[in-house]
C-alpha cells in the first residue's frame, strides 16, 4: 500500500494525479457500436476539483466508470488510450492491483444511494467492509472507525445508524454514507456521479457543503459529473463539457460560464432561466441530442448547430488548445479548415 | 380577473393502519392540511416545495383524482367537491394533467398517435376522420411530425415523449392543466422547449395552469404567481415579482439560497438547512418548520402561524409576521 501523503501540499512538479490519454470505451448493441466515449483526453491536478458536465448520454458517466475499469463487459469494452493515475497506466494493471485502488486511491459516490448501497446489510457492515477489505484491522476497530467516519459526515446518532438498513434513512443521509465509505480510506482521488441529482434542494445544499468540507479535510481531487450548471459553478475550479461522447470545451469555470467558445456551451447557457432578466421565451438548442450509435463522422453537434457550416457533416474538429489551459473542438476556431 | 380554480381548507389524510387481522387505525399521513388557494383564469401558479410536501397530491386532489378529506374545490363557479362520477366524466374534459416522467406515463404498446387519441375515443368525440384531423392537428401544435403517430413511445425522445404527453393533455380542449413536474426529467436543453412550447400554448389556447415543481428557476420563468408548500400547508403565496423581490418566510429564504446559481462570480451563501423534513405522518407542534428553522422563537413550537397579508396580495404564515405575536 502506499504510503499516503499530504495531497495539497504535494510537490506536483508538472506531475498530475490523473491523466487520460485518448481513452475510447465502445459499448456493442443491437444499433452497432456505440462509443460512449470517443479519443477523450483530459488531466487532474492533486488536490483539484474537475467538472464534467454534459445531458443524458454525452458519456461523462462512462468516462468515470472507465478510470475505475467497472466498466460491464460485454457489452462495454475500453478499446483504446491509457488512464496514468500517479504515473502508472490502469488499464495494464492485473485485477488484484486495480482492487486494491478501488476504495483505496480512487472512490466514486453514485447518483442513487438507494441502488448503490446493499439492501439486505446494515449501514455498520457495508461501512467496515471498506475497513476491512483494504486493512488488516480487527472488526472492532472497523467499526470505531465507521462510528467516526459516520460522524465527520454529519451523521447524527452514528452509532445506531450503524445497526439500520439503507431503507430506514432518507435519501440525504444514505447519500452521507456513500460519502462515508468513499471517504474512509482518504482516496486521492473522489469521483462524485451526479451526487445530488436525486436529492432536495435544501438536502443538495447540505450534500455538496459536505464535499465541499470533505476535500478541505482529506484533500483529495474531485471530478463532479453533472448535468446541473448550478452545482459546477459553486463547486468546480476547472470544467469539461462533454457531447456525444466527446470533450467539447474545456476552461476554468470563470471562462466557461463568462466565455463560453463551443456553441454547444453557449447553447447550454442560454437556454437556462435567469433570475435576473425577465425573458417572454426561453433559448432552447433545438433537436435533441444523438444517438450514440447514428453520430455522423464529423462533429456530433452538428445537427443542432445553429452556426454549422459546410465541412462540420464531414469533419470532425479536434480539440486543439486555443489558449493556456482552454481548449475547444469547434472549426470556428480551427485556423486549419478543411 | 376571475379565480378559474379555488380551493377552501382543502385536507388529504391518508390512512395508516396496523395489524394483519385486527386492523386498526393508528394515525394519518396529512398530505394536504387544510390549503386555500385560487387560481386566476389563463394564469400560471407555481407551487415549490421539496418531496414529500404534498405538492403532487394537492394537484391530484383538485383533478378529484385523489379524494379530498375535507375542504371545497370551486371549479368555474362550480363546487365540485362532492359531484358524483359520471358528473365528475364530463368534467374530466375541463381539467387535464401532464405528468413527470414522460416514459412511465405513456403506454409502450400504444402508438404516438393512439395515444393522443385515447381520449377523444373515451369521449366518442368525432368520427374516424374527424379524429384523425384532430390528432394531426394535436402533434403539430406540440411540435411533432404527424408522420410519426404510428411509431411507439420508445421510438421518440425524452423531451418528444413528452411533447405527447402535452398533447393528450390538449385533446378535449381543457380549461385546466395540473403540470405535475412536467421538464424535470429532461436533459436542460429540452427543459427550455417544453418550457417555451407550454407558454406558447397557454397563450394560444387560453389555459390555466398549476405548475408543480421542485426547480425555482424555472418555476419563476413560467408562473404569474407563486405557493410555497411544507408538510402539507402553504407557508408563502405572492405575485411572482413580489415573491422574488420580497421572499419573507424563513423556509422560502433558504429555499432560494439552497438552489446553486450557475455563475462561478455568484456570491457564496452556504447556509445549509440542518436535518430532514419531519414526517408529515406526525408533523411538529406549532409552525411545521420550527424544527430546522433558523428564525424560531417562543411561540413557534406551541401556535401555528396563520397566513398574514404583509403587502398586497402576498400572504406568509409566520409568527414573524403574526399580529399580537412579539419577538
Amino acid at each position: 500500500m502506499n504510503k499516503s501523503n499530504d495531497n495539497t501540499t504535494h510537490d506536483s512538479s508538472g506531475e498530475h494525479l490523473l491523466e487520460v490519454r485518448n481513452l475510447s470505451t465502445y459499448f456493442t448493441a443491437e444499433e452497432g457500436i456505440v462509443k460512449a466515449v470517443d479519443n477523450v483526453t483530459f488531466h487532474l491536478g492533486y488536490g483539484e476539483t474537475l467538472g464534467i458536465v454534459g445531458e443524458s448520454g454525452s458519456g461523462k458517466s462512462v468516462t468515470a466508470l472507465s478510470i475505475l475499469r467497472i466498466i460491464q463487459d460485454p457489452p462495454g469494452k475500453i478499446v483504446g488510450g491509457e488512464i496514468i493515475f500517479e504515473g502508472r497506466n490502469l488499464l495494464n494493471l492485473s485485477g488484484a492491483k486495480m482492487r486494491d485502488i478501488r476504495g483505496n486511491q480512487i472512490a466514486m459516490i453514485f447518483q442513487d444511494p438507494m441502488t448503490s448501497l446493499n439492501p439486505v446489510l446494515t449501514i455498520g457492515d457495508q461501512m467496515m467492509e471498506t475497513f476491512r477489505i483494504h486493512g488488516r484491522i480487527s472488526a472492532k476497530e472497523a467499526h470505531d472507525k465507521s462510528v467516526a467516519m459516520l460522524k465527520k459526515v454529519g451523521m447524527p446518532l452514528a452509532e445506531e445508524r450503524m445497526r439500520q438498513y439503507p431503507f430506514e434513512l432518507s435519501g440525504g443521509m444514505r447519500q452521507r454514507v456513500m460519502i462515508a465509505m468513499g471517504l474512509s480510506l482518504k482516496p486521492k482521488l473522489l469521483i462524485a456521479d451526479e451526487p445530488t441529482t436525486a436529492l432536495d434542494v435544501t438536502i443538495q445544499a447540505q450534500i455538496l457543503e459536505l464535499i465541499r468540507e470533505m476535500k478541505q479535510e482529506f484533500g483529495s481531487a474531485v471530478i463532479m459529473i453533472t448535468h446541473d450548471l448550478g452545482v459546477v459553478a459553486s463547486t468546480c475550479s476547472r470544467v469539461i463539457v462533454m457531447y456525444g461522447g466527446q470533450i467539447m470545451e474545456e476552461g476554468s469555470v470563470q471562462e466557461i460560464f463568462h466565455d463560453p467558445l463551443h456553441p454547444y456551451t453557449k447553447g447550454l447557457l442560454a437556454c437556462l432561466p435567469k433570475p435576473d432578466e425577465k425573458r417572454e421565451r426561453l433559448d432552447p438548442i433545438p433537436g435533441s441530442p444523438p444517438g450514440l450509435a447514428e453520430l455522423n463522422p464529423g462533429c456530433p453537434f452538428e445537427e443542432r448547430c445553429n452556426v454549422k457550416m459546410e465541412h462540420c457533416f464531414e469533419n470532425r474538429p479536434a480539440l486543439k488548445f486555443y489558449k493556456d489551459q482552454r481548449r475547444v473542438a469547434c472549426w470556428l476556431f480551427d485556423e486549419f479548415k478543411p | 380577473m376571475t379565480n378559474l380554480i379555488e380551493i377552501k381548507q382543502l385536507k388529504k389524510y391518508f390512512p395508516i393502519y396496523r395489524g394483519v387481522l385486527l386492523r386498526r387505525h393508528v394515525g394519518d399521513v396529512r398530505a394536504v392540511d387544510g390549503v386555500d388557494l385560487s387560481i386566476q383564469q389563463s394564469s400560471t401558479l407555481g407551487l415549490v416545495g421539496e418531496s414529500g410536501c404534498g405538492k403532487s397530491t394537492l394537484g391530484r386532489c383538485i383533478l378529484r383524482l385523489i379524494e379530498p378529506t375535507e375542504g371545497k374545490i370551486i371549479f368555474d363557479g362550480r363546487d365540485i367537491t362532492s359531484l358524483k362520477s359520471h358528473e365528475l366524466r364530463d368534467l374530466r374534459r375541463d381539467m387535464q394533467i401532464v405528468f413527470q416522467d414522460p416514459q412511465a406515463s405513456l403506454n409502450p404498446r400504444m402508438a404516438a398517435g393512439k395515444i393522443i387519441g385515447e381520449p377523444l375515443d373515451v369521449f366518442k368525440l368525432g368520427d374516424k376522420s374527424g379524429r384523425h384531423e384532430k390528432i394531426n392537428e394535436l402533434m403539430e401544435m406540440v411540435g411533432l411530425d404527424p408522420a410519426m403517430a404510428s411509431r411507439y413511445p420508445h421510438e421518440f425522445s425524452g423531451g418528444q415523449k413528452q411533447r405527447i404527453g402535452v398533447a393528450r393533455a390538449l385533446a378535449l380542449n381543457p380549461k385546466f392543466i395540473v403540470c405535475d413536474e412536467p421538464v424535470s426529467a429532461l436533459d436542460v436543453s429540452i427543459q427550455a422547449q417544453i418550457v417555451n412550447l407550454m407558454q406558447e400554448l397557454q397563450e394560444k389556447l387560453n389555459l390555466t395552469f398549476l405548475f408543480i415543481a421542485h426547480d425555482l428557476s424555472v418555476v419563476r420563468h413560467i408562473s404569474d404567481w407563486i405557493a410555497v408548500m411544507y408538510l402539507g400547508q402553504i407557508v408563502e403565496l405572492a405575485p411572482t415579482e413580489m415573491f422574488f423581490a420580497n421572499p419573507s418566510h424563513p423556509y422560502t429564504q433558504v429555499l432560494l439560497k439552497s438552489i446553486p446559481i450557475p455563475d462561478p462570480d455568484a456570491p457564496a451563501e452556504y447556509a445549509p438547512l440542518k436535518g430532514d423534513p419531519p414526517s408529515p405522518a406526525a408533523p411538529p407542534s406549532g409552525c411545521r418548520f420550527h424544527t430546522r428553522c433558523p428564525k424560531r422563537f417562543e411561540p413557534c413550537d406551541k401556535i401555528p402561524p396563520v397566513p398574514v397579508l404583509i403587502e398586497n396580495n402576498h400572504t406568509v404564515a409566520c409568527h414573524l409576521y403574526s399580529r399580537g405575536i412579539t419577538k
